[in-house]
């Protein structure tokens, strides 16, 4: 058949990114919040890998390089909204009141929604390492940082959340 | 030992080596105040983890998995257009997504559109497979010959002369295709022994078990129906494998009389 190396290469990469959708998916959502708007940017994800996957460097794992794909397009999208004036909904659920022991479903609404209020670099910190569970090394090369600023926006992520979700922080240390 | 916020968001997180999460515990242990942070910071990861983790177990929506096929349809092959359903789409090759259409098309009483367990998508094809295999194994279904894993069984009868599409048995078949060594292949799914789905090819007297995937857990609630559904694994590998479209009726009717030689 007209089967070359590059087709053969080109459907492993596929296979490999069906088993990340996953955490790709709930990668997505932590960033964006909406469930539209993740699975777009996944999507998107997904076919700029597949386009530049020359630039794939197996040093680094796939599950990273498409970290960091996620990321860098949600970034683009964040800012093209700005251009366009348009208004960032992360305030559509601002009002929203932390539930008190509720079922988990209230709890996981909260959640989300605090998660929207934070900056994005501080989102973006946050999911990587408390949801998807990457180390503080992974994280920064995601997000192309060194490790001080990682863990700085990690940390003020953290307290913005307790704050935000109900939980006194007891920040007895100012930490920076 | 004075342990600040950012050695205890460290400790959290996991990030401390052996020594210095032993120092920190220490003093975790000597200092309720601190012990009240450290509990606050798991309490936020289980939060967010709650939060999120919902995602996982999702069916992955058909455009995703679309996204992945797009680059097996930028393989040029000249396939005739042939037989085109009206769910096709502009798909140079006719996708996945067409002929598991046409499937269930030509199935009496609706097989249900195999939901794509998010789940089992992220279970690692060789990580699972040994497991799986013993699960199966005590079911007398898969054998192992040199590592690789054959049919055994109930499993081979029903690779060898079930149609696919049938219902009520413990073991489906979904669909019947060629792969691109020319041996003929069947997607299954077992509803018993543990709930997996699989490919098998036929070589000599043996179907061969290429792929075998949990199916979905049950934990996302009840409304996925058992052994209706294909893991993206198996989906992932019939869409690698295939060559040209799955066999219609009559086609498996004679490939299946002819033994799938």
């Amino acid at each position: 058949m007209e089967e070359n190396q590059g087709v053969r290469r080109l459907s492993d990469m596929g296979q490999e990114l069906l088993g990340l959708l996953p955490r790709l998916r709930r990668f997505a959502r932590a960033l964006t919040r909406h469930e539209a708007d993740a699975d777009d940017l996944v999507q998107l994800a997904i076919e700029r890998a597949l386009q530049h996957q020359a630039q794939w460097q197996a040093d680094t794992s796939l599950d990273r390089w498409m970290y960091r794909i996620v990321r860098n397009a949600w970034i683009d999208e964040v800012r093209a909204r700005r251009r366009r004036g348009a208004q960032l909904d992360v305030d559509e659920f601002a009002d929203f009141v932390p539930g008190e022991g509720g079922d988990a479903l209230t709890d996981a609404l909260s959640v989300q929604a605090a998660m929207a209020r934070l900056p994005e670099e501080q989102r973006t910190a946050v999911s990587l390492v408390l949801v998807e569970g990457l180390s503080y090394k992974e994280a920064a090369e995601v997000m192309q940082v060194p490790i001080g600023t990682l863990t700085s926006r990690l940390a003020r992520g953290r307290e913005a959340l307790q704050q935000l979700l109900g939980g006194a922080p007891g920040a007895n240390h100012a930490s920076g | 030992m004075r342990v600040d916020d950012d050695l205890l968001m460290a400790f959290a997180d996991g990030e401390l080596d052996a020594e210095q999460g032993a120092a920190v515990e220490r003093a975790v242990a000597a200092d309720p105040a601190l012990a009240a942070r450290l509990a606050q910071h798991r309490k936020l990861q289980g939060s967010l983890r709650a939060a999120f983790d919902g995602v996982l177990s999702e069916p992955v929506p058909e455009r995703l998995l679309q996204a992945l096929q797009s680059n097996a349809s930028s393989t040029p092959t000249s396939r005739s257009p042939a037989v085109r359903g009206q769910a096709a789409r502009a798909h140079p090759r006719g996708g996945l997504r067409q002929w598991l259409d046409r499937q269930r098309a030509r199935l009496p009483g609706g097989w249900a559109w195999p939901q794509v367990s998010a789940v089992a998508a992220s279970l690692a094809i060789g990580g699972v497979i040994g497991m799986l295999a013993m699960n199966s194994r005590d079911a007398g279904l898969i054998g192992n010959r040199s590592g690789q894993l054959l049919a055994r069984g109930a499993l081979t009868a029903a690779l060898d002369s079930q149609p696919s599409g049938a219902t009520g048995t413990a073991i489906q078949l979904n669909a019947s295709f060629r792969d691109k060594a020319g041996e003929y292949c069947r997607t299954f799914v077992i509803s018993d022994a543990g709930s997996m789905a699989g490919v098998a090819c036929h070589r000599g007297d043996d179907w061969r078990v290429d792929v075998l995937s949990a199916t979905g857990p049950a934990q996302g609630g009840g409304f996925r129906q058992a052994g209706s559904e294909l893991p993206a694994a198996v989906l992932g590998r019939v869409t690698e494998q295939i060559e040209g479209e799955p066999l219609d009726a009559a086609a498996e009717k004679l490939a299946l009389e002819r033994h799938w030689r």
